[in-house]
């Protein structure tokens, strides 16, 4: 059937939307620790920020994606002085539901100055599918996919070429050596959180022409999530698996079991994987130390 | 060069130094003896900045350094090659010798170093590629030596580079280390082989319960028998104190 | 998980005053007479929430662990009882319990990942089981009704006779209470302090042998059964069910109450609901502001109050009640270093379980243990034993591997060759919790009390293995149990005496001074009943003054407990002034064995700490 290459294609497109949210999450907790509930809020904040530049502010389709990354970073840091450095000494529980409060009041400013009125990015691309090898596929899909694909190799040319993407990988690996050199924690721990959300960011400004702007866009959070698991947290190419793998059976499911069996699909899928292999696919198996 | 006047830190509730007092003059090494548990470890992490002290002064250069974070250590030409040395184990040499010189801006300077380094070490020249986290204990303690030198530092900390590695390499280690003194920086060296240590220092303390028990030149130190006495305890088993070594 | 939770001790004393409980009684059961029926439906809201708070906090305040289930337990609890009562007839009163006992049944179930990964990755774990829990609610529309909600009421659930808003207040009020009182008694019994246990330091925990794996899924169990007592009754206070307040939000919500009321702490379950059921009925006007309000109301919490309105409350009462305490010279005096006299006294009441060891029994024998980390050897064919009655130590340069071996002889790792017998039995075939109950005994380098505990309670875990308390005996207060927790408390005072810290019995273990901590950690090695004490540097960070005392004590309990010793120590003078025997480990092998004095002169010793030339120049 031709069904099934298309949906995976649109499954994959799905699935990169995803995979940056959970890249986003590994970045941040690799570095601190610290589970971003508030990640959800910079798609959110992406997907106003993209209305708001391409449809109110008329700017072209690749300057815009920049100033909502801008954008959704300034969020990244909010997030990172209010919810993060004054509970540094606290356990990682409240900083969590403090990363928590913070996505909430972010999500409801947004939901106070614009309402829930239903808006859309409108479309730099054309709505006619394109056709490759017998599968239809959107323009709005195709941008996705590419752009995600061009979001995580600068990424990784980022982290493996540039000096603050050495520095962030070393403090990941050890805080004290990287203070050792010179380099400022804290000063990393900002940036990361910039980044992480950054990428959130992108991903909503993505999602905003597939299914529209709305305040409840942070629920992406969730299968980001699951992907992030799959990845075991650690390892980014993982993250970008885990997401794949969600979208593409989100896909699925939702054809062959029944529309609302897709929602569920995020938590069979993590509910597997803890079950199976805690520590995700990819992740490494955790030693229990003294 | 760096001086500690009575230093004083705790390590959690523990009084872990009680006025700690020594100096590390220009261009000699100074070598910090003790067992475990004396506060060898405590006094280097302190003068790093990792912990901080809750009393005393400690100069570098004539300027107080006490307060300062370990990030600004490095600017101000201090570096610690710390206990287990804390490589960055899944970047590769080259990023971790990159790295030691996070702080510089010259980018000429640091290829220069680097190559330098090579020179230096040739097997990490071979490696240079390769993770930090595949090496060799030996190797794992020259590449944590070069990364340090790369900041181009005025004094070099190395706390207890023969931790788990073969006498041979030790050797090689304590070599390179009188190396670097003769390249004049100068060197605070934390070890718990008193014997080796001494054999390539200037000076020594003796460190016993976060006080400086003992002090001396290391020629004066290897000969004294209070040395061993603070490592083996004071025969307070109710017998007459060993001092002479007897085949068991 | 947290540090945010409130003493017990404290919490205790604030709360311990009858007077104060007999008001609010009088009040609560007054108020509906004089209120409209709009507060007492808020308050039979209260009510409801309290006992969500509840088992709530047992599970992550008491026990330490992270949750977001609730909303699962506590719809599953309402559509269970609304359903079975309004489609099938099963009377309410049978409903509820039935429901509840199933759901607790459930609720371990959810807890089993509680076992294998972290904190993380367990709240993830019950994040999936709710949502999913919701999806099923708003799907099964031939179940559950769907999104439009299932309708309920009283006279469908077979209790038409409380009818009356008023005479269902009563009911729930009741069942609060009781749900309050039980609570309180779990606390209080070997659970509660097996939890807190796990809560404060799940490896201490587990080395004084709490089984981790029973005491969490419990802890999930018990938190399921309270939020399906909650769901039940909620069945029938509203008109319908709907399912969206069972969903991850709600959940969320609910952890509000307790962090804001107070994590660990039966005050702080009750105050939290109480102003946050307030809250939203008085933000009505502001309805649009009200996840904005609450998110504030849980960040400003989080950043200035972590401890919660108990919290706030403990520490007004530390300052104000405490101070004046002390003014007036009623404080407990500081406590005495323990004399000869008091600890023969004591003695005579610490027996032992275990059969006495015979003469020359060798307590403990380890043969060639062999362990590899990756490519590093850790211990290469490391031997030694210990005789009944002796005391020796294990010393050896930095990186020699005594921890390394400690921790093999302690099950947290697995040798890769080698055999290690306690008393003759193999200890691979025994996992961590088990060895106490045996008579093995471990301490650890960095001190692992449990710090919100009092020291009694603290021994007390100690004693953990030899009590039998299972739940229902904790919940009923059987007389058995009752007779067995004032022995097991007579026990713990006489050893806090025999370390002389007994008349600070009562305060925070976290307050203690460095030296008296070790002393209360060496109690409570005690009260586990050892033939074998395993002491892992005993002497760090101790003053010359309590190294003389630690000295005396540890000679005392050989000489009187008949205890055997194994310690691992870099504090030379105090070694070769305790030890019998002394075995130096060096990279993984024993390069020496002897007395101190023979060890003193060992060269290969002497080579082992300072080097080679060391011998050489003294020729």
């Amino acid at each position: 059937m031709e069904l099934i290459p298309q949906l995976i294609v649109s499954g994959i497109a799905a699935g990169a939307l995803y995979a940056l949210v959970a890249i986003g999450l590994v970045l941040i907790y690799k570095a601190t620790e610290i589970v971003n509930f508030a990640q959800g809020e910079s798609v959110t904040v992406g997907a106003y920020m993209g209305w708001l530049f391409v449809t109110e502010f008329h700017m072209p389709y690749f300057p815009a994606i920049a100033a909502v990354m801008a954008a959704s970073a300034l969020v990244g840091i909010v997030v990172e002085r209010v919810a993060y450095r004054p509970l540094i000494h606290s356990p990682p529980f409240t900083v969590i539901l403090a990363t928590l409060a913070v996505g909430l009041i972010i999500k409801n400013a947004i939901r106070l100055v614009w309402q829930d009125t239903p808006r859309t990015i409108n479309g730099a691309l054309s709505a006619t599918p394109l056709e490759f090898a017998g599968v239809l596929i959107t323009p709005e899909r195709l941008a996705i996919i590419v752009t995600v694909a061009v979001v995580v190799t600068a990424l990784m040319l980022f982290f493996r070429f540039t000096k603050l993407g050495k520095a962030m990988r070393a403090t990941a690996q050890s805080q004290e050596a990287a203070s050792l050199m010179g380099i400022s924690v804290s000063g990393i721990f900002s940036k990361t959180w910039a980044l992480g959300s950054a990428l959130g960011g992108i991903a909503g400004v993505l999602i905003a022409p597939l299914i529209g702007i709305n305040t409840e866009l942070g629920g992406v959070l969730i299968p980001g999530f699951v992907a992030a698991i799959v990845g075991g947290f650690t390892s980014i190419p993982g993250a970008i698996v885990g997401g794949i793998m969600v979208g593409v059976f989100e896909n699925f499911a939702g054809v062959y079991v029944s529309s609302s069996f897709k929602r569920v699909v995020s938590f069979v899928i993590l509910i597997a994987v803890l079950m199976i292999r805690p520590s995700g696919l990819f992740g490494k198996p955790v030693r229990k130390q003294v | 060069m760096l001086k500690l006047e009575k230093v004083e830190t705790f390590y959690g509730s523990i009084r872990a130094l009680k006025g700690v007092s020594f100096e590390v003059p220009d261009r000699s090494i100074v070598t910090l003896l003790g067992s475990n548990g004396a506060g060898k470890t405590t006094t280097v992490r302190t003068i790093a900045g990792l912990t901080p002290a809750t009393g005393g002064t400690i100069t570098f250069d004539g300027r107080s350094i006490e307060r300062l974070k370990p990030d600004r250590m490095v600017s101000l030409g201090i570096a610690l090659v710390p206990q287990g040395r804390l490589l960055f184990s899944e970047l590769t040499v080259e990023e971790n010798l990159e790295l030691g010189a996070y702080s510089r801006r010259d980018k000429a300077g640091v290829q220069e170093d680097i190559e330098k380094a090579y020179v230096q070490f040739p097997i990490l020249k071979q490696k240079r590629g390769h993770d930090a986290g595949t090496l060799s204990g030996g190797q794992q303690q020259m590449l944590a030596v070069a990364r340090s030198l790369m900041s181009r530092p005025k004094l070099l900390i190395l706390d207890e580079p023969s931790l788990g590695l073969a006498p041979l390499i030790v050797e090689e280690i304590f070599g390179i280390i009188q190396r670097i003194r003769d390249d004049g920086t100068a060197i605070l060296l934390v070890e718990q082989n008193a014997n080796m240590a001494l054999g390539i220092s200037d000076h020594g303390y003796v460190l016993e319960s976060g006080e400086v028990l003992l002090s001396g030149t290391a020629t004066e130190l290897i000969r004294d028998p209070q040395v061993q006495r603070a490592y083996m305890g004071h025969g307070d088993a109710g017998g007459e104190p060993a001092l002479q070594g007897s085949r068991h | 998980m947290t540090d945010l939770s409130v003493t017990t001790t404290v919490q205790k004393k604030i709360v311990g005053q009858p007077a104060i409980y007999g008001l609010l009684l009088l009040v609560l059961i007054a108020l509906p007479f004089v209120a409209s029926s709009y507060a007492v439906h808020i308050l039979s809201t209260m009510g409801i929430a309290v006992i969500l708070a509840l088992g709530l906090n047992l599970l992550m305040g008491y026990a330490g662990q992270v949750s977001l289930a609730n909303a699962a337990f506590f719809g599953i609890g309402a559509y269970a009882v609304a359903i079975l009562g309004n489609r099938y007839g099963v009377p309410f009163w049978l409903a509820v319990p039935v429901v509840a006992v199933l759901t607790a049944g459930l609720g371990f179930v959810v807890g089993l990942p509680a076992l294998r990964v972290s904190s993380h990755y367990l709240a993830l774990a019950t994040l999936a089981f709710v949502w999913t829990v919701q999806v099923v609610l708003v799907d099964w529309v031939s179940v559950t009704g769907g999104s439009p909600g299932f309708s309920t009421s009283r006279s469908g659930l077979g209790i038409a006779y409380l009818q009356d808003d008023k005479s269902y207040y009563f009911v729930i009020l009741a069942v609060t209470i009781a749900m309050v009182v039980l609570a309180l008694r779990i606390i209080d019994s070997k659970i509660g302090r097996a939890f807190m246990a796990i809560r404060d330091n799940e490896n201490a925990a587990e080395v004084m042998g709490v089984n981790l794996a029973k005491y969490k899924t419990m802890a999930f169990a018990v938190n399921a059964f309270y939020c399906a007592i909650a769901g039940g009754l909620q069945a029938g206070l509203v008109r319908f069910l709907d399912p969206y307040e069972f969903g991850l939000w709600p959940s969320i919500w609910h952890l509000l109450y307790i962090v804001v009321g107070g994590l660990g702490s039966v005050m702080g379950s009750v105050l939290g609901p109480l102003v946050l059921v307030a809250l939203p009925e008085l933000l009505r006007p502001f309805a649009e502001y009200r996840e904005l309000i609450f998110a504030f109301v849980l960040l400003l919490t989080l950043i200035y109050m972590p401890q919660g309105m108990a919290g706030k409350l403990q520490e007004f009462w530390r300052r104000t009640v405490l101070r004046r305490q002390a003014a007036a010279g009623q404080l407990p005096a500081v406590e005495k270093s323990a004399t000869l006299r008091n600890q023969a006294r004591s003695a005579t009441r610490l027996q032992s379980r275990h059969a006495p060891t015979a003469e020359n029994e060798m307590v403990l024998e380890v043969e060639g243990l062999h362990l590899s980390f990756g490519g590093l050897k850790a211990l290469q064919g490391a031997s030694l034993s210990v005789k009944a009655g002796q005391i020796r130590a294990l010393i050896g340069p930095n990186g020699a591997g005594k921890t390394t071996f400690l921790n093999s002889l302690s099950r947290v790792y697995v040798p890769d060759a080698g055999a290690m017998r306690f008393r003759g039995k193999p200890l691979l075939d025994l996992k961590a919790h088990d060895l106490v109950a045996l008579g093995l005994v471990r301490t650890f380098q960095t001190i692992r009390l449990f710090g919100k505990m009092s020291l009694v309670e603290n021994v007390l875990v100690g004693m953990h293995a030899h009590l039998r308390e299972g739940f229902l005996g904790a919940a009923l207060r059987l007389p058995h149990n009752v007779a067995q927790t004032r022995a097991a408390r007579e026990k713990a005072l006489a050893l806090l005496a025999y370390v002389g810290l007994d008349q600070l019995a009562d305060t925070n273990a976290s307050s203690l001074a460095f030296g008296q901590q070790r002393r209360l950690e060496l109690a409570r090695a005690l009260a586990a009943d050892p033939v074998l004490l395993l002491l892992d540097e005993p002497a760090s960070g101790l003053s010359k003054h309590e190294i003389e005392e630690l000295l005396g004590i540890l000679r005392t309990i050989r000489d009187q407990l008949g205890v055997s010793i194994l310690l691992i120590e870099h504090n030379m003078n105090f070694v070769m002034g305790l030890a019998d025997r002394i075995s130096v480990l060096d990279h993984g092998v024993m390069i020496a064995e002897g007395t101190p004095q023979e060890i003193q002169g060992d060269l290969k010793v002497i080579e082992a700490y300072l080097g080679k030339e060391r011998a050489v120049a003294k020729a």
